[in-house]
């Protein structure tokens, strides 16, 4: 009889548990653990007698290896009442869906392997591999020979708990521990596509538990449908925060989507000035500039020095995709020059803007067709076009990225949809 | 609400549900009503008003657990009864589905052949054009050009129109029960349980739900949907059978090959219903051909923790595209075997399908009901009644076909 110091859990779910006389406690049902502190740890066992389940600590567990088969022996039986902080491993974690951080996608989980460390039981890997369905189906030896047969290794598919996110064995109650913390490390597009392949109940408990600007960068990378049923279902202060925290233009495609009755109603609960620009940018034609465009820019109407632009730009600190140039208009919201982020750089940092700027500037207006605002970007090498509306003042940017993200990418995904 | 106004959403729930409930009436299913009809007569009818209540039980059932924890019900299976539940379950479906997909490539066949069209020909282009729409198309674009096609079945309601059958007839018919108890009449009602009721049915209708992520608030709107089409479901079954026993069993007649199938229109479609007919069993057999497949890949590989989805490139997600191309290339292939009886082999694989009702059954009346699933949303006491009663009166079905060969 061998002592395991790490073993997989399917090995010894539903095994008989002995105690220290070598009688018969009942079988091991499922295990508790905490997550307050890292890998979880096993607080209490649930052990299954004569078909009446109760929960136990044991002064001593071992786990032991006897001809392939597992074997429990404990001492010190003792009955307890768990605290409400605790998961279920087989209920909470076996067969469910888990984050794989590294892969970035949602995988299912066939197995846990289970450690001693330092006196205690951790789970510190979770394998989602054929080798681990095999086990759990009692053909573990079965697929080992097909693998053997297909000329490859068989290995267990183990990702180590520091790369796993369990979303179900989350804590609402710790207000110190942030809940999907490793989840929140991930870069928005990837957590977009993680969230589009969860269930609508996960999607929207994970989404409610990032943070604002998380959640707001997250939802512009979701898929069009996905994103009107987050909006629809989560809570109004979260959908307050994350549209605050949203660009218009991305706000007024979402709602132009969505019912005129959800639309108002969400409109009535943002800020004026922000629900009329939302409410101006849904009134224009599809394809036209104005449908695309993005309200937020960089502009300034007084004559300052390049220092002084560029501490107010460290002031500001605007988003990467505007801040790429800077317009200089007149009291009237004409333009009257631009400026590359560039060209600021490299100015004397004693020259004013008006010293500086490029006075011929290419501009599109907000009626024109998109079509024509890409061919003026690639034509003049613009990584955004500044766009003027009727009156000719300078009412928003349209940029690059969002035609390839908006317009070009669904075209060409229809054309050619590959498969194989 | 999503939709413009009310009746909008409805006819938006409801559209895709009335090709679900051909669906449920593929083709392989009108071929074996109109067996049980011209073979026996009004005997099924009672039979078919207690499953049809059954069914709109089941598949509110899986309705609500849709719209309730927005998983598929493969997952459900996995996450509740564990891995080896779930293998097992995955197992019989792709059994169950692998006949069904063979009844109806054989459906395609017959159909063709009535246009003098070799079978050698017909079902493997029929299967490369499936491949074509499941993996470049997409299935839900396939299924509205089919089901432009499946509406040739319609002139089962006009020729029972213009048939007219009696109701005395009709009432003295089903509760004449005498000729039947022998293993004949067991399998056809075992049929008809497993072309009504049919496995893959209750895989594709959650993740169809599941995919439209309809709110607890809309619920009752998809609940009307699923009650009007297990009716019209129903309903037809009804009038298939009636216009066969008028057509076939009254004559004294029995129905030996398709064109058997299409005197049972001909009071209304005349010269034309062998044309009619074949083209609906087309457009119905190419609809579940192409479900089929995907409906089984999906619920195997999210059940055993697969890569899924036909984007993916082949070596990306071998086991989704495995079970693809065993269903579509495997059971088309299947069907040419040479010298089987395409009726028999029809009907055998509804048997199948049959005999497996059961089993699925018990595991959605099982999660339907688990709170940790449904939370407030479980059973109601009658439901429960129509569910496991349609359970027990499968089993009990089941051991009388035993005992019946015994």
């Amino acid at each position: 009889m061998e002592k395991l110091f790490s073993f997989f859990l399917s090995k010894f779910l539903y095994k008989k548990v002995y105690d220290e006389d070598g009688e018969y406690i009942g079988k091991l049902w499922d295990m508790y653990v905490t997550t307050q502190d890292g890998m979880p740890r096993v607080i209490g066992y649930k052990i299954k007698k004569k078909s009446e389940l109760f929960n136990c600590e044991f002064k001593n567990i071992n786990f032991y290896k006897e001809n392939e088969k597992g074997i429990i022996k404990v001492q010190g039986e003792r009955e307890i009442i768990l605290q409400s902080y605790s998961y279920l491993l087989s209920k909470h974690l076996l067969d469910r869906q888990i984050v794989d951080i590294n892969g970035k996608k949602l995988v299912r989980v066939n197995d846990l392997r289970i450690a001693e460390i330092a006196g205690e039981y951790r789970v510190i890997a979770v394998d989602t591999g054929v080798l681990s369905l095999g086990r759990r189906l009692g053909a573990e030896k079965l697929v080992e020979k097909l693998f053997k047969y297909a000329g490859k290794k068989p290995e267990d598919t183990l990702i180590i708990w520091d790369n796993v996110e369990s979303l179900e064995m989350v804590n609402n109650n710790l207000k110190l521990s942030v809940p999907y913390k490793k989840l929140s490390k991930l870069h928005p597009a990837d957590l977009a596509d993680i969230l589009e392949d969860m269930d609508i109940n996960y999607r929207k408990r994970v989404f409610e538990s990032l943070d604002e600007n998380l959640a707001a960068d997250t939802l512009e990378e979701i898929d069009k449908e996905v994103q009107l049923d987050l909006l629809e279902n989560i809570s109004q202060s979260k959908r307050d925060e994350v549209l605050d925290n949203m660009p218009n233009d991305e706000i007024a495609d979402i709602l132009e989507e969505v019912d005129e009755e959800t639309a108002e109603r969400i409109l009535l609960n943002m800020e004026k000035e922000d629900a009329d620009e939302v409410r101006a940018l849904m009134e224009y034609e599809d394809e036209t500039v104005g449908s695309l465009m993005n309200k937020d820019f960089i502009s300034f109407n007084i004559n300052i020095t390049a220092k002084e632009t560029i501490e107010l730009l460290r002031e500001m600190n605007p988003d990467d995709e505007v801040s790429h140039y800077i317009y200089i208009v007149d009291e009237s919201e004409r333009i009257l020059g631009i400026l590359s982020l560039k060209d600021l750089l490299v100015a004397e940092p004693d020259m004013s803007l008006r010293e500086i700027m490029v006075e011929d500037v290419v501009y599109i207006k907000d009626s024109d067709n998109i079509e024509l605002a890409i061919e003026l970007a690639t034509k003049y090498y613009f990584l955004s076009l500044p766009v003027i509306d009727a009156e000719e003042k300078l009412c928003g940017i349209i940029i690059m990225n969002d035609i390839i993200g908006e317009v070009l990418i669904p075209i060409w995904r229809r054309r050619f949809k590959k498969v194989v | 609400m999503k939709g413009k106004n009310r009746l909008f959403l409805i006819m938006g729930i409801v559209g895709p549900g009335l090709i679900i409930a051909n669906g449920g009436n593929d083709a392989a299913g009108v071929i074996i009503y109109s067996l049980a009809g011209g073979n026996f007569g009004y005997s099924f009818f009672l039979w078919i008003i207690g499953l049809t209540l059954g069914f709109a039980a089941i598949q509110e059932m899986i309705a609500r657990m849709a719209v309730v924890t927005g998983k598929g019900l493969s997952d459900l299976i996995r996450e509740r009864f564990g891995a080896k539940w779930a293998f097992l379950v995955m197992a019989l479906l792709l059994v169950s589905n692998f006949a069904i997909s063979m009844a109806n490539f054989l459906c395609i066949a017959l159909s063709l052949e009535m246009f003098n069209i070799s079978r050698y020909l017909s079902v493997p282009a029929s299967a490369l054009l499936i491949w074509f729409i499941i993996t470049k198309v997409g299935y839900s674009k396939g299924q509205k050009i089919f089901f432009i096609l499946t509406c040739a079945f319609l002139t089962f309601l006009f020729a029972a129109v213009t048939i007219k059958p009696n109701p005395v007839n009709i009432i003295t018919g089903m509760l004449n029960l005498q000729n039947g108890f022998n293993k004949g009449f067991f399998l056809t009602m075992i049929a008809i349980l497993g072309t009504t009721i049919t496995p893959f049915m209750h895989f594709y209708i959650q993740s169809s739900i599941v995919e439209k992520e309809i709110s607890l608030k809309e619920y009752f709107y998809e609940k009307l949907n699923v009650y009007i089409t297990v009716a019209v479901a129903g309903i037809f079954a009804l009038l298939i059978m009636a216009c066969s026993t008028e057509a076939i069993f009254k004559t004294g007649g029995t129905i030996k090959a398709i064109e058997d199938v299409a005197m049972i229109i001909s009071p209304f479609a005349k010269e034309y219903s062998q044309i009619i007919l074949a083209l609906g069993l087309l457009g119905a057999a190419l609809t579940v051909c192409s479900i089929v497949p995907i409906t089984t890949a999906y619920s195997t590989c999210e059940a055993l923790g697969f890569e899924s989805g036909e984007e993916n490139k082949i070596n990306e997600a071998p086991v989704f595209f495995g079970i693809l191309i065993f269903i579509v290339f495997g059971s088309g292939a299947a069907a040419l075997i040479p010298g089987l009886s395409l009726l028999g082999v029809i009907l055998i694989s509804a048997e199948i399908s049959g005999f497996l009702c059961p089993i699925m059954l018990i595991f959605i009346i099982k999660l339907a009901n688990d709170k940790e699933v449904m939370g407030l949303y479980t059973n109601t006491f009658m439901e429960n009644v129509f569910a496991k009663g349609t359970v027990i009166l499968s089993i009990t079905l089941i051991a009388g076909l035993f005992i019946s060969i015994i």
